[in-house]
């Protein structure tokens, strides 16, 4: 067998890669992983940030007979294509997506129990601001924020790949924390310690993030196997069949039960044992002859793979037109985007997801302190890159931290009948999140060393408020949510406070004097003065 | 799977887990001194024994939610069980010190 030997050549240009990659990258990567770390409970936050969805989940099965009924009779007449989600342990309320008449759009939720859609206080919340941000960082233009975001998940293999080429002790340092060394040391040490017991997590979260967006970083794939046509990929993939609306208006009654459950039989008999549920029902071409629905299970409660079943039937003979179930590839697949969508019911692995995700950030963020640490001499003086690099960190840590809390902080103070001075309350709520973010980048600035411990303590206040607003505002105080059976309301409280409380113990520990940093300047000057040849 | 069992696994997985890190860091000297509080002891073989039991912990893992998110939550364990022990060397060496005793007596028994 080959023996690799590590050379000192190879040895320093892997560190190299992995100093300067990891300066290029490791601010956007701590954005990126912080968001996805939200991203982790983005349906906990939106019930946080739209109080109308506070309510337990009834565990009862929905009737989409009502519904559809509901919908093409009273609340869109007419429509064309009418998209049902049930609730479930995560979404107490239904959700629909109706293209009405004039092909106007219709989207909201709606309560399981009375089928009437319910006005939700308007808010982009987790799914629609934090989860984005997490894959596209909200550049929509010529997709550059999907091509940012891959650029730093692929960097971030790089950079794993080659610090396990320039660590000389992987066992040595797997449990050495020196908290009470300098930081420089302490730094390193962390940055060692987050990387080497979560490793095949950080290789897996870049590598399945890659994956999910294959057909925006390799579209040639689609291009070779179905000549570039795009749809044909799609129904391949998702058994959505090609079906012309004819002239000929539909049948005046659609079982739509019926087709849920011949549909959940079928996949059940695909796979012995399980239990699969129907998470999304689509009515196409409704109100036409050709009408047909498409059954999908997307995220299994029970499984990590997502898009397992999908099954598409007409309405006017039943006949199965699609019809999608486990194939190797799909499978393998399905796994992997499954296991970084985590849409599956187990709240253990959800919580073990976001203390990943926060090891991963403070992997990167323990990794730029040691690059910065490594530079400052006696301890406080910085070069001149080291503070560029120093501002850019505050904003990119620190601060996009602030400006999330600041983001709950705003939905909680901006009136629910506001239209944000017309831009929309929703929009209104990011202005604020980007108006803090980019605060915290001027701040650091002006403030220098001082950032650190200042914008610890205003994320401290600021998840504090968080917490007193959400009391004020809703009167859902932890006791009072813990006792209506609201579990995610005062869990996410309680992750306030406890964050607020980390905060304030990380501005402890990073307090700088301005007499230090005077005696090291001093210090730094009479060392340079006597370095200095006597004239 | 009643709630009660599958917290049960999930505690048995993590308290493997943390025992088979906490043997494998007490293997290394540095640690077992820290520790023990004395720069001349000479750290026990444990690393075999510490694998042993981190393998083990998958299969309370695999109990509890089957193979397919096993292989998420195995790796996840594993990396709280590491940090816990990471902690607590840092912080409180000295909570290790009955299992480094334990091991320091069944030495001298054999």
């Amino acid at each position: 067998m080959a023996k690799i030997r590590i050379t000192e050549e190879f040895r320093a240009s892997m560190n190299w890669l992995h100093t300067w990659a990891g300066i290029a990258v490791s601010c956007l990567l701590f954005a990126i992983f912080w968001m996805g770390s939200l991203t982790v409970f983005d349906r906990e936050i939106d019930q946080w940030m739209k109080p109308e969805m506070r309510v337990v989940h009834a565990d009862a099965p929905l009737s989409y007979g009502a519904i559809f009924d509901t919908f093409m009779s009273k609340h869109a007449p007419g429509a064309s294509y009418i998209d049902i989600r049930p609730p479930n342990e995560r979404n107490p309320l239904g959700y629909y997506y109706v293209i009405g008449a004039d092909d106007e759009v219709l989207t909201g939720a709606f309560d399981p129990a009375t089928s009437k859609p319910i006005e939700l206080t308007e808010s982009f919340a987790g799914t629609d601001f934090f989860f984005p941000f997490h894959y596209s960082l909200h550049i929509s233009p010529l997709g550059i924020g999907y091509w940012l975001v891959g650029f730093c998940a692929m960097a971030m293999l790089v950079l794993i790949v080659s610090g396990i080429f320039i660590h000389r002790k992987i066992v040595k340092d797997f449990f050495t924390f020196q908290p009470k060394k300098a930081l420089r040391r302490s730094s390193l040490d962390l940055h060692n310690m987050s990387s080497l017991v979560a490793l095949p997590l950080h290789i897996l979260f870049p590598l399945t993030g890659l994956m999910i967006f294959f057909s925006i970083y390799l579209p040639w794939s689609s291009n070779v196997v179905f000549a570039g046509d795009e749809e044909a990929r799609v129904e391949a993939a998702f058994a959505i069949p090609t079906v012309e609306a004819s002239d000929r208006s539909g049948p005046a009654d659609i079982d739509i039960v019926r087709i849920v459950s011949e549909a959940e039989s079928r996949w059940a008999e695909r796979t012995p044992g399980s239990q699969p549920k129907a998470d999304s029902v689509r009515l196409h071409l409704a109100n036409d002859a050709n009408a047909y629905v498409v059954v999908r299970e997307t995220f299994p409660s029970r499984a990590v793979s997502m898009n397992k079943n999908i099954t598409a039937v007409s309405v006017a003979d039943g006949s199965i037109l699609a019809d999608v179930g486990d194939g190797p590839a799909k499978s393998s697949y399905a796994w992997l985007a499954g296991a970084h969508f985590i849409q599956f019911d187990s709240w253990a692995l959800r919580w073990l997801y976001f203390a990943g995700g926060l090891l991963g950030s403070l992997m990167i963020a323990s990794g730029l302190i040691f690059w910065m640490q490594s530079r400052i001499r006696k301890g406080v003086v910085e070069p001149r890159s080291v503070r560029v690099v120093r501002g850019l960190a505050v904003g990119s840590i620190s601060g996009i931290i602030l400006a999330s809390a600041a983001y709950l902080v705003a939905n909680r103070l901006i009136p629910v009948s506001s239209d944000g001075y017309g831009m929309g309350r929703a929009m209104f709520e990011v202005v604020f999140f980007y108006i803090v973010w980019i605060g915290t980048f001027l701040h650091a600035a002006v403030r220098g060393q001082f950032a650190w411990r200042e914008q610890c303590f205003a994320i401290a206040l600021t998840a504090v408020s968080a917490v007193v607003l959400n009391w004020v505002t809703t009167r859902d105080h932890p006791i009072a949510a813990a006792s209506q059976g609201l579990t995610q309301i005062w869990t996410m409280d309680l992750t306030l406070l406890v964050g607020a409380g980390m905060a304030v113990f990380a501005a402890s520990k990073l307090k700088v004097s301005r007499n230090q940093m005077k005696q090291a300047s001093a210090e730094i000057g009479d060392m340079a003065a006597e370095a200095q040849p006597a004239e | 799977m009643s709630a009660l069992a599958a917290t049960g696994l999930l505690v048995i997985a993590y308290s493997l887990c943390t025992i088979g890190c906490a043997l494998l860091a007490l293997s290394q000297s540095h640690h077992f001194r820290k520790v023990l509080d004395d720069r001349s002891a000479k750290p026990p073989k444990l690393a075999r024994f510490g694998c042993a039991l981190v393998l083990l912990s998958l299969i309370p893992c695999i109990l509890r939610d089957g193979g397919s998110f096993a292989a998420l939550l195995w790796p996840l364990v594993f990396a709280s069980g590491a940090l816990t022990i990471g902690m607590a060397l840092a912080f409180m060496p000295y909570w290790l010190r009955p299992l480094a005793i334990v091991w320091i007596k069944k030495q001298k028994h054999s």
